[in-house]
């Protein structure tokens, strides 16, 4: 192999890449610890970098450096102050050591990724956390990574991800694939962990520009991960099939420079046919298991835009049919906002108003697709000056540039 | 591991001594207690008397202070705990949410801290 630094640092860039959450986790359920796995595995990393140069990459790279991980984390260990109550571990580790010196190929390494999502999502941990555990360890971002994804001084966002590796560590919280009777619940929030991952690139903040490919691009590869090592899950693969319909606007969303431009003004000779289809297959296959579920319907009313030709050749009724079964599901308030839109599309104008009139505004007091709605009924309804009250509420709460330029556009069309 | 399961509610909250359904859910805690001891996870457990019986200590400056009732005037207090052997804290919620007070109240689950030697 060539010892080229540029070519080694591609080689090296692509293992951290590949297989720094595969050697973690492998790591963690050694060692117990997440913070000493983590280290570990960084030295491994370093070292690889000084020392690969004279000896090239050896031929089973990911062996290489689980071993070199596991002696720093016997070197760790012997640091820690009660290392002698550690011992019966650093024989451990010394003998899964010895075992990765002799013709261990990288073949034979389990990957333990499903346990590290798993145990990110844990419930003890609160949701924030866990999206930002999950980035943080098994997606690899650095803690001013997952800071900028919150908009959290980098400070406050490494102290409490010190602080949640620790609560793993000291609460017992099992780092292991969920039983059959859990599975269920603890997969869906797993899934919700990477459906936020997804939104937080989807609808990026202003600072990160309008989208973010690096959150949405992670959420996939999460959302595939978890597809390849737990297959057959109806709710992963509708997941997945949501995801890549919302991927397959995204040349006509941002079609243009600087402004995203919304599903009824897109131009849909755009839209990645490829992925469509690609999206259509996993949603067969998870319509297949029987098994509905929440993002199985999201899924489908995607699909539903997706057939369409053009913004008025849209089945709003199957649409509405659609929010109606997602409703049983999730009775949120975003769901029935999202109902009372399809219903004012559908034709039904005035039930469309009472849909919205049903919700608490206490509740959701800063809630941007609210009067956005509000706005899209009142101006069917004839009530421009109501429409654009509702749109300048709306505009007050953008957190997006391009956002309220649309919203401006809208506000000036109804003028 | 070790979990300290701490069972809070407000005092006035489920049944009361006296009532018909107490006596149901002393039967409903003893199921819950035989169920731990029969796993080998009971380690120890008491129910406590009212807050209202609580005297609280503080050590400042050398000097004890006594203060009648609980350190913290809430609605929700401290009624009793079970100390149990878990193999991890999924285990421990599994047996928090069995506790029949948890369905009015709450459990905290504490894990006990274990000294370097």
């Amino acid at each position: 192999m060539s010892n080229q630094p540029d070519s080694l640092r591609d080689q090296l860039n692509q293992l951290m890449r590949h297989e720094r959450a595969q050697l973690l986790a492998i790591l963690i359920q050694k060692v117990n610890d997440f913070e000493l796995a983590e280290d570990a595995l960084q030295e491994a990393f370093v070292k690889a970098w000084s020392h690969w140069p004279d000896a090239a990459i050896p031929d089973n790279p990911k062996s290489w450096l689980l071993k070199t991980a596991y002696h720093h984390a016997i070197d760790g260990l012997r640091r820690q102050s009660n290392f002698h109550r550690k011992q019966p571990l650093i024989s451990q580790l010394q003998e899964l050591q010895h075992e990765l010196s002799g013709a261990h190929t990288d073949h034979d390494i389990a990957d333990e990724r499903l346990r590290l999502i798993f145990s990110c999502c844990h419930p003890a941990l609160d949701e924030t956390t866990q999206v930002a555990l999950t980035l943080n360890t098994v997606c690899g971002f650095t803690a001013e990574q997952v800071a900028a994804s919150f908009m959290l001084k980098t400070t406050t966002q490494a102290q409490r991800l010190v602080r949640a590796k620790r609560k793993i560590k000291l609460s017992g919280i099992p780092y292991q694939v969920p039983d059959s009777a859990q599975l269920p619940t603890r997969l869906n929030q797993v899934l919700s962990v990477i459906y936020l991952i997804y939104n937080a690139g989807y609808y990026a903040h202003e600072q990160l520009g309008l989208i973010n490919p690096v959150h949405t691009d992670e959420a996939m590869y999460l959302a595939n991960t978890l597809n390849q090592l737990l297959p057959d899950q109806a709710e992963v693969l509708g997941l997945l099939a949501l995801m890549q319909f919302h991927q397959s606007r995204m040349p006509a969303r941002h079609a243009h420079p600087d402004r995203f431009i919304s599903l009824e003004h897109q131009d849909r000779d755009l839209w990645d046919q490829g992925l469509i289809a690609a999206a259509n297959s996993r949603f067969q296959q998870a319509m297949a298991l029987k098994n509905l579920g929440p993002y199985q319907i999201q899924a489908a009313i995607s699909g539903v835009h997706s057939l369409a030709h053009s913004w008025s050749d849209t089945d709003w009724t199957q649409i509405v049919a659609l929010y109606e079964k997602l409703w049983q599901y999730q009775p949120t308030d975003p769901v029935r906002i999202n109902h009372a839109v399809a219903l004012s599309y559908a034709g039904d104008v005035e039930a469309a108003w009472h849909l919205l009139q049903a919700i608490d505004t206490q509740q959701l007091p800063d809630y941007l697709p609210y009067f956005l709605a509000h706005a899209q009924i009142a101006k069917l309804r004839a009530e421009p000056d109501q429409a654009i009250s509702y749109l300048s509420q709306a505009m007050a709460l953008s957190k997006n540039q391009q956002e309220r330029t649309h919203i401006q556009q809208q506000m000036d069309r109804l003028r | 591991m070790q979990y300290l399961l701490m069972i809070y509610s407000a005092e006035d909250a489920g049944p009361q001594p006296g009532d018909d359904d107490f006596m149901q859910m002393l039967g409903e805690y003893q199921k819950f207690t035989d169920e731990v001891e029969q796993a080998g996870a009971m380690l120890g457990g008491e129910a406590l008397e009212a807050t209202t019986t609580a005297t609280t200590v503080r050590v400042r400056n050398g000097q004890s202070h006594i203060t009648d009732g609980p350190f913290a005037e809430t609605k929700e207090a401290l009624g009793g705990y079970y100390l149990l052997d878990c193999k991890d804290l999924d285990e421990a919620i599994r047996y928090a949410a069995k506790i029949p007070s948890a369905a009015y109240g709450c459990v905290e689950i504490r894990p006990i801290m274990v000294l370097p030697s």
